[in-house]
């Protein structure tokens, strides 16, 4: 397991964890983007060592880098790609209406919560 | 025959509930022919030797078969749930009014459950029994709700249903112990059981059995039920339904009885419920109220007597069981025939009934004296036994079952007088509305049936002996119409002279309305389950976001902790090609700038340069597809990003200091845990992936020389049509909320008149 | 089998084309889409009568070995629930078809084809013995379910979108992550190899990937602590889109988790996750009796029973595992009823909330009676389908002697049935609200919707009528689960 690769994977998941649980909208996109490359990454070093990019006459087998973690990498990367477009356009979405890009909280948790606070709860 | 009945029941059912509308008030008339079928049987089945058995297996699995025995003891209960239940049908047509609209429904659950309470009562399989044991449960919450726009009611109804279905719980819980101890789960089958679960299976029966039998502390549900229909009061909640603890007691007995915690438990309800219930009775002035009360007492006195066991107390709990069945049927189709025509239960409002209604009264004098245990009824050979069977017993039980009966005799005479003094006593006469056909015949007959009995005791003997010697395993001794100069005939002349002395006080001097007594914690569990379930909603369902995505990153955290125990860094190198640590501290960098860079356009940038750098990161791993749709991966977000956010202003919102700190820590772990879990996961592996063989494999079957072509094109090809469909679902996504923002008004209002509602909900008060 | 596998996954995709080729005659529409559904339900029902008959069968995509590519398996625990969910999705459509004309309609052009792509990724992720595919299984579903919550794009629906949405994207990620760790520590990713490979790990590795897995799975699943996005989203769409997402989405969590963790053999885990579950069996219903609108009670109860089945699986017997399934097979028709029974008290009433209801018993006795069975059995009153699993979960607890967790079963089960009585004493009994009613759904589309939601009624008595019959299949089913050597050995062949 090569350690540069590893630490990378920390670094991206930690910082990626750390602006998706923001508030802010464009945060959670950037913080779901370094999420996504957390993981390919993660993938390619689960995958074995660094080699010869896999094409068949162009390296001997055993120099030749694992071709599998990178097709199931590309699956990811595309889909991740496509999670974080519609992302964006929700964002949009969630500006056009709201006039911000600020996570909104559930009105119905928070009006329990605010019942259950001030002892109002109508009781039924 | 027992299958034939039950479907009669059921088809009939079926037709009310198609044609009741039609049909009206008639419905209840056919809804009566079943049960006058039942009836039938069973007084052609009566003394038969062999009992009538049926079996339909259902999941075998889990032993649930529909297996029915009706012996002597399930004989009599036929009679008193189909017999009584033609009476409350025929009554019930009196009862209501003709313009009635909901008759159809009314007849089809009363049906239903004079159905279920006969499987209940037939059942030989203890699951059999529980599935029609919780039929009446749902059945009762339909009838007692029937009055369904009236809050009370509403509440009263909610009330039954939740201390009923809690007894079904314990019943389910204890069944399955009861029956793993015994290895069998038919009545006829059950040994004497031993061992632990097995108690705790018993106590758990015996709860079930007085929520259902509404003994204190679960009585509240039964008084409260009274709001329903009389016919229902009389049917359900006096005759029969009530008597389904009851029941399980008789019929659990043989195998429960020998356990200590059963019978404690089952005296304690008992002596319990007879005293409360008696004081219930005593004070309430609501006729029907005293009569629910009263109930509550007599239940106490039969799970009493079938919780001592012995032969004796058996004989004497059956009897009573009859009797109590006829009487209380009676006089709580009398109050209702008075509630209907006088317009109220109230007993300071009722006076000069004796008068103005004397068949009614004759009948009400007749049942009362039954339960009072007075002769020549019923009531008076099941309370001389009862007492007799106390008289019987030894040691310490001797003085409690001896006080239970005795003292509980004292107050059901005392009840009785009050109830007959005040209801059909002096005052000023009430007025009255013009009676009704079908009302007065059924109270006659039930009451007049409590006569008869004591007239044919031979035969109510040879009946009831037989129940009991089934159900307590031992000869029974024989029911006396006049047990003679006896100590408990002497006990029961003391026992009616006090009892009517105190009844003619209480009459005399009316005691303070009483306060609660009971309906207030029941309904405080239940309100209080509620409040609690909105704390805890509180807590874990806020509404936030951040919060739940920093709870779910912990609990990743926290399941990577395993990992940690293998942990090793002997496999791990620093790298293989040095440029690696180079790009990966680019990356770290720049994905660092991204948590301070200020502005959205210096994050756009700070984006992609982490891309470029993890597409590096591919070129030198040896992957160069994967760099390059890195990059144009990398290039459409960022334009992406900065055409969603182009307009916005330009800073970041700030947020809390120490809930900023919290989110560090958390996200440090769940990276933490990341490099802990892929580093314990390579450390030591159980296999390797097939390098050779799919470069081979690709070359000469793929027939392609990039092998990541041929891997995502054919030989994982369905991943990558997953992979198309997920994007192009995206786009389907895209474009509908695009046009959602630029919907015309009309599209828009279709698409929030659910939102309307939920945000109209939700302001705050 | 090929043929019935491919039906049960490519012809919803061909209905998806087709329908959106016919965007502009909703006639057309509506045909493909039930065409497609209906055929990939027929296709699965075939197959669970093959499988039931001749064993697991194998589907190696593109003739690949399974060293090298993808393999497809149709044993009885894809084959028994398969057919449940696939009937469930074509029954929703049909009351979706019936719904069209009411302002609670879910937009008709767009959300066939999305219901189409997930009964696709529903039908892949049942069959798939590919851990990779497994995951783009689980996006093609997510995002189909993104689409279909968020394609209104009003306010409250963005709002709950966006909780959904993000915490599914963490998820997704904990996904890949965890198909890294797997990968690292057996270098393959097919799930018969896995199960021979992930048992020979040292114990630290191997139990952090089956928490982890946990934690993947039990996100969809919304087993506690994870569920939090589940309330706030599922009673915002359309009442089609909740009935499908309440009695598939989960239950695909669920699956997944049953399949994984016997496999792989991660017993050990037991302990902690009985624990879990009688947290989310008591923190679902409780949550339930704090809410004040239908499909937010409903939806609270998904989690609760979510628990029960999670508590079969944490059993790790045979007995446990088969209730599990039983309950899997209960829970999915039953869900999606009593959703669609909130779809018509929105058509009657004008709204789901309790306080703007009433009196519906009076007016529509059918409607009360098509909630009143799916209701007690969601709340394990027998005869119903719920007291046959409830008893089998349980009875499988009571002979580990696992008291805690059969203590929890049995008092969520009494908070459930307090629950329904709620609903039913404010929406079906008490004074109807005041206000005006908005116009119901004009006549025969009202029929439909009653005519679907009469049907998947019948589904659910039909479960409860052959519980015999499915608990011996589900013991069969589990079985095999629980002794994965046949399942190596049928993909080994």
């Amino acid at each position: 397991m090569n350690t540069a690769l590893l630490l990378a994977v920390g670094g991206l998941t930690a910082v990626g964890l750390y602006l998706l649980t923001g508030r802010s909208l464009s945060r959670i996109v950037i913080g779901y983007s370094l999420l996504g490359h957390a993981t390919v990454v993660a993938l390619i070093a689960a995958g074995g060592l660094a080699g010869r990019p896999p094409i068949a006459g162009g390296a001997a087998l055993e120099d030749m880098s694992n071709p599998l973690p990178q097709a199931l990498t590309l699956t990811a990367i595309v889909i991740s790609f496509g999670l974080t477009l519609f992302l964006l356009a929700l964002a949009r979405r969630q500006r056009t209406l709201s006039g911000d890009d600020l996570v909104e909280d559930d009105l119905e948790d928070r009006r329990i919560a605010a019942a259950e606070g001030s002892g109002e709860a109508g009781a039924r | 025959m027992i299958g034939g009945l039950l479907l009669s029941h059921a088809a009939v059912c079926l037709v009310l509930a198609a044609a009741g509308r039609r049909l009206g008030r008639g419905s209840l008339l056919v809804a009566a022919v079943p049960p006058a079928a039942a009836t039938v049987w069973g007084v052609t089945r009566l003394g038969g030797e062999e009992p009538a058995v049926a079996h339909v297996s259902w999941v075998d699995g889990l032993d649930l078969a529909m297996t029915f025995r009706v012996d002597a003891f399930a004989g009599i209960m036929t009679l008193i749930v189909s017999g009584i239940g033609v009476a409350v049908f025929v009554y019930a047509f009196g009862y209501f009014s003709a313009a009635d609209p909901a008759m159809g429904r009314f007849a089809t659950t009363l049906l239903a459950f004079s159905a279920a309470m006969l499987g209940l009562v037939w059942s030989d399989s203890v699951w059999s029994l529980f599935v029609f044991w919780e039929l009446t449960s749902v059945t009762s919450f339909l009838l007692v709700g029937h009055k369904s726009t009236d809050a009370g009611v509403l509440a009263a109804a909610r009330r039954a249903l939740m201390v009923t279905g809690g007894g079904g719980l314990a019943l389910l819980a204890g069944l399955l112990l009861v029956t793993r101890a015994a290895d069998a789960t038919l009545l006829s089958d059950l040994g004497p059981v031993q061992g632990a679960s097995a108690v705790v299976g018993a106590v758990l029966v015996m709860v079930a059995a007085a929520t259902k039998s509404a003994q204190v502390p679960f009585h509240a549900w039964l008084p409260g039920a009274m709001v329903a229909p009389t016919p229902v009061s009389a049917y359900l909640h006096s005759a029969t339904m009530v008597k389904a603890g009851v029941v399980l007691v008789a019929v659990a007995g043989p195998a429960l009885g020998s356990l200590a915690a059963w019978k404690a438990l089952g005296l304690a309800f008992g002596i319990a419920s007879i005293f409360w219930g008696a004081v219930g009775a005593l004070r309430h002035r609501d006729a029907k109220l005293i009569l629910a009360w009263g109930t509550v007492s007599q239940l106490g006195m039969l799970i009493t007597l079938f919780s001592v066991g012995t032969a004796h107390a058996v004989l004497a709990a059956v009897a009573l069981l009859v009797a109590h069945a006829l009487f209380k049927g009676a006089l709580f189709l009398i109050v209702g025939e008075i509630d209907v025509r006088a317009g109220t239960r109230n007993i300071d409002e009722l006076g000069g009934l004796a008068r103005s209604m004397p068949i009614a009264c004759f009948a009400a004098v007749l049942a009362g004296m039954s339960m009072a245990g007075a002769p020549p009824l019923l009531g008076f050979v099941a309370k001389e036994t009862a007492i007799a069977a106390a008289l019987d017993l030894e040691g310490p039980e001797a003085w409690i079952v001896g006080f239970g009966v005795i003292g509980g005799s004292v107050l059901t005479v005392a009840y009785t007088v009050r109830f007959l003094i005040a209801v059909f006593g002096a005052g000023p006469q009430t007025p009255l509305a013009p009676g009704r056909g079908a009302l007065p015949a059924p109270s006659v007959i039930l009451a007049a049936a409590g006569v008869a009995g004591y007239g044919a005791l031979g035969v109510v003997d040879d009946l009831v002996g037989e129940a009991a010697a089934r159900l307590s395993g031992a000869a029974v001794g024989h029911l006396h119409r006049w047990p003679g100069l006896t100590l408990e005939l002497g006990v029961s002349a003391v026992v009616l002279a006090i009892g009517a002395l105190v009844g003619l006080a209480v009459s005399r001097r009316p005691p303070r309305m009483p306060a609660d007594l009971g309906a207030r914690w029941t309904d405080a569990s239940i309100d209080g389950s509620v409040a609690f379930g909105r704390t805890v909603c509180a807590r874990v369902q806020h509404g936030s976001l951040p919060v739940y995505l920093v709870t779910m990153t912990s609990v990743a955290a926290l399941a990577a902790t395993p990992f940690l125990a293998d942990v090793s860094v002997d496999h791990l190198v620093v790298w293989h090609r040095p440029l690696q640590v180079l790009l990966a501290a680019a990356v770290i960098s720049a994905a660092v700038a991204l948590c301070f860079v200020g502005t959205r356009l210096g994050a756009g940038l700070a984006l992609g340069g982490a891309g470029i750098a993890v597409a590096a990161i591919f070129v030198i791993h040896g992957a160069p597809d994967l760099a390059l749709t890195q990059l144009l991966v990398e290039a459409t977000i960022v334009v992406g990003f900065v055409l969603a956010f182009g307009h916005l202003s330009r800073s970041f919102p700030l947020t809390g200091a120490r809930w900023r700190a919290v989110r560090m820590a958390i996200a440090g772990l769940g990276g933490a845990a990341v490099v802990i879990g892929l580093g314990a996961a390579s450390a030591n592996p159980s296999g390797s992936p097939p390098v050779a063989e799919m470069a081979t494999a690709a070359a000469n079957e793929g027939g392609g020389g990039n092998i990541v072509n041929v891997i995502l094109t054919d030989i994982r090809g369905l991943d990558t049509l997953g992979e198309v469909l997920v994007l192009a679902t995206v786009a389907l996504g895209v474009v509908a909320l695009a046009r959602a923002s630029s919907g015309t008004a009309s599209e828009q209002s279709a698409g929030t008149a659910s939102e309307r509602a939920t945000d109209a909900a939700s302001e705050p008060a | 089998m090929t043929a019935l596998v491919s039906i049960a996954i490519v012809a919803p995709l061909l209905a998806a084309a087709c329908s959106l080729a016919l965007r502009s005659v909703p006639i057309g529409r509506d045909i493909a889409v039930l065409a497609g559904l209906g055929s990939a339900a027929l296709a699965s029902l075939i197959m669970l009568a093959t499988v039931a008959r001749d064993g697991t069968h194998t589907v190696a995509v593109g003739g690949w070995a399974p060293e090298l590519g993808i393999v497809l398996v149709a044993d009885l625990f894809a084959a028994l629930i398969l057919p449940v969910a696939l009937t469930i999705i074509f029954v929703v459509e049909i009351f979706a078809i019936g719904q069209r004309r009411t302002v609670w309609a879910a937009n008709p052009e767009s959300s066939g084809p999305l219901l189409c792509v997930l009964t696709s990724g529903v039908s892949l992720a049942f069959l798939t013995g590919d851990l990779f595919t497994l995951f783009v299984a689980f996006e093609l579903i997510l995002v189909s379910s993104y689409v279909l919550l968020t394609h209104q794009g009003n306010r409250s629906q963005v709002r709950a979108g966006m909780t959904y949405v993000v915490m599914n994207l963490l998820a997704s990620t904990l996904f890949l992550f965890g198909v890294a760790f797997v990968y690292a520590a057996t270098g393959t990713v097919n799930m018969a190899l896995l199960a021979e490979r992930i048992p020979q790990l040292e114990a630290g590795v191997r139990l952090g990937i089956g928490a982890w897995f946990l934690v993947v799975f039990g996100t969809k699943a919304a087993v506690f602590p994870l569920f939090s996005w589940l309330p706030d989203s599922y009673p915002t769409a359309p009442t089609t889109i909740t009935a499908v997402f309440a009695g598939l989405l989960t239950k695909v969590g669920i699956y997944s988790m049953i399949r994984f963790h016997n496999l792989m053999g991660m017993d050990d885990l037991g302990p902690i996750m009985l624990l879990v579950a009688a947290l989310t069996m008591v923190v679902g219903v409780l949550g339930a009796l704090a809410q004040s609108d239908v499909k937010r009670i409903l939806s609270f109860h998904v989690i609760s029973q979510i628990g029960y089945m999670f508590m079969g699986l944490s059993l790790f017997t045979v007995a446990g595992t088969a209730g599990a399934i039983l309950f899997l097979i209960h829970h999915m028709p039953v869900k999606a009823v009593l959703f669609l029974v909130g779809g018509l008290i929105e058509n009657h009433e004008g709204s789901s909330s309790l306080d703007r209801s009433g009196g519906l018993a009076g007016r529509e006795p059918l409607v009360a009676v098509m909630f009143a069975v799916p209701a007690l059995s969601l709340a394990g009153i027998p005869p119903f389908s719920g007291f046959v699993a409830k008893l089998a979960v349980v009875s499988a607890a009571i002979d580990q002697a696992e008291t805690v967790v059969v203590v929890a079963a049995l008092v969520a089960g009494g908070l459930t049935l307090m629950s329904m009585a709620k609903i039913w004493n404010e929406v079906f009994w008490g004074r109807p609200a005041d206000g005006p009613r908005p116009s119901p759904a004009p006549r025969r589309g009202r029929r439909t919707m009653h005519a679907a939601t009469a049907l998947a009624v019948a589904g659910t008595l039909t479960v409860s009528l052959f519980a015999g019959t499915l608990l011996d299949l589900s013991t069969e089913a589990a079985e095999d689960l629980r002794n994965p050597e046949a399942y190596i050995a049928a993909v080994r062949s």
